[in-house]
């Protein structure tokens, strides 16, 4: 059971990626695909909370709390939360294109996309 | 490359990729077992040297404040390019309101939704203040807050459409809003350039831990940022709802 607690949420970290990037390949339509990529990053998020979990300690919120309490790794906390507003600003603007090429070609298909110049 | 080739190079590569994840995450520590010596550190000294109880905050705004800084740009370079992808392309024009336009068969307003919406919108904004307000308390800051901000504006054209949107936050004030409040955590690091110390050092009066005053330029920052987030976010929300409901090709619709 330890054993399992150990290695399970990395396992779903990794899952979580391999699951999002299978419905990038496999996508037929631009939001599905968008949304996609947003589980392939939310993989990150879990693991990085994974990394910095820490059996027994608290939240790094120092309310009340006796000095030396140990505390989860507020350092993962805080990239998590750059990973957070990243994605976030990243699917507005790929969202942006998606509306712009359904525009254009009619279709919101990657396949039925045609390579554009210029 | 049809459907089922892509999906037969897909279940290869995966397949490599699934077995090297496997293989790098098989020697990381054990979950709960993490010691890294920096995020301590970080934790032990966040009271003492900055009166901040919420360590990620401190981290985010002070320790590491001048990432934050370019991760705040990467908010503000991704907004503007969602900006210049959404606006009026040639042969597009912008009508009015595809929701309000005479000749529409629509349900009518409810007073119901109006009112609770309008309430409820109210309540968004305050929490939102509260909180970027209280960042280097609790958990939250600017970030959280100004995306809890953006939510209000969402809220507003549930209850009211859009025009009341445009009325209560037109779209000019919500690019001056971004840009001030991205130069405004970029002025903050530049006042103690100027008062002669390093890039971002706080120097203001550090306050009494547990209060609002507590941290320093801390509150200063999280306000530029809630700002700038909360101005951001919510043009990203109106700039898709009058591609929505506003622009439409020319000679038809």
């Amino acid at each position: 059971m330890n054993q399992l607690i150990t290695w399970l949420p990395f396992g779903v970290a990794a899952w979580l990626f391999m699951a999002g990037l299978y419905g990038i390949v496999t996508s037929r339509h631009l939001v599905h695909l968008i949304v996609c990529l947003s589980v392939v990053q939310s993989s990150t998020y879990v693991l990085l909370l994974a990394v910095g979990y820490r059996t027994g300690a608290l939240a790094p919120v120092l309310v009340d709390v006796p000095a030396g309490t140990p505390t989860v790794d507020p350092i993962v906390q805080a990239l998590c939360l750059t990973d957070v507003v990243v994605e976030v600003t990243v699917m507005a603007v790929l969202l942006a294109l998606a509306v712009q090429a359904h525009k254009r070609f009619g279709t919101a298909d990657p396949a039925r996309l045609r390579p554009q110049r210029g | 490359m049809t459907p089922r080739q892509r999906l037969l190079a897909f279940l290869l590569g995966g397949m490599g990729l699934a077995g090297l994840l496997a293989w790098g995450m098989a020697g990381l520590p054990g979950f709960g077992s993490h010691r890294a010596a920096y995020g301590q550190l970080v934790t032990r000294l966040s009271v003492p040297l900055r009166n901040t109880t919420d360590v990620v905050t401190a981290v985010n705004l002070d320790f590491r404040g001048f990432d934050t800084i370019g991760e705040e740009f990467i908010l503000f370079c991704s907004i503007t390019a969602t900006a210049v992808l959404l606006r009026r392309q040639t042969r597009e024009i912008v009508g009015a309101p595809r929701d309000q336009r005479p000749g529409r068969r629509s349900p009518g307003r409810d007073d119901g939704v109006l009112v609770l919406g309008t309430a409820l919108g109210a309540l968004v904004v305050c929490f939102g203040l509260y909180v970027v307000g209280h960042g280097q308390l609790t958990p939250g800051g600017g970030f959280q807050g100004g995306a809890i901000l953006a939510g209000g504006v969402a809220l507003l054209y549930l209850a009211s459409g859009l025009r009341a949107v445009e009325r209560a936050a037109p779209e000019w004030l919500l690019e001056i809003g971004e840009a001030v409040g991205a130069g405004s955590f970029v002025a903050v690091g530049l006042a103690s350039l100027a008062a002669g110390a390093a890039f971002l050092q706080n120097l203001l009066p550090l306050g009494t831990p547990g209060t609002i005053t507590a941290g320093g330029a801390l509150g200063l920052i999280n306000g530029a940022v809630g700002l700038e987030v909360a101005a951001g976010t919510s043009l990203v929300v109106y700039l898709f709802l009058v591609q929505l409901l506003r622009i439409e090709a020319a000679g038809g619709g």
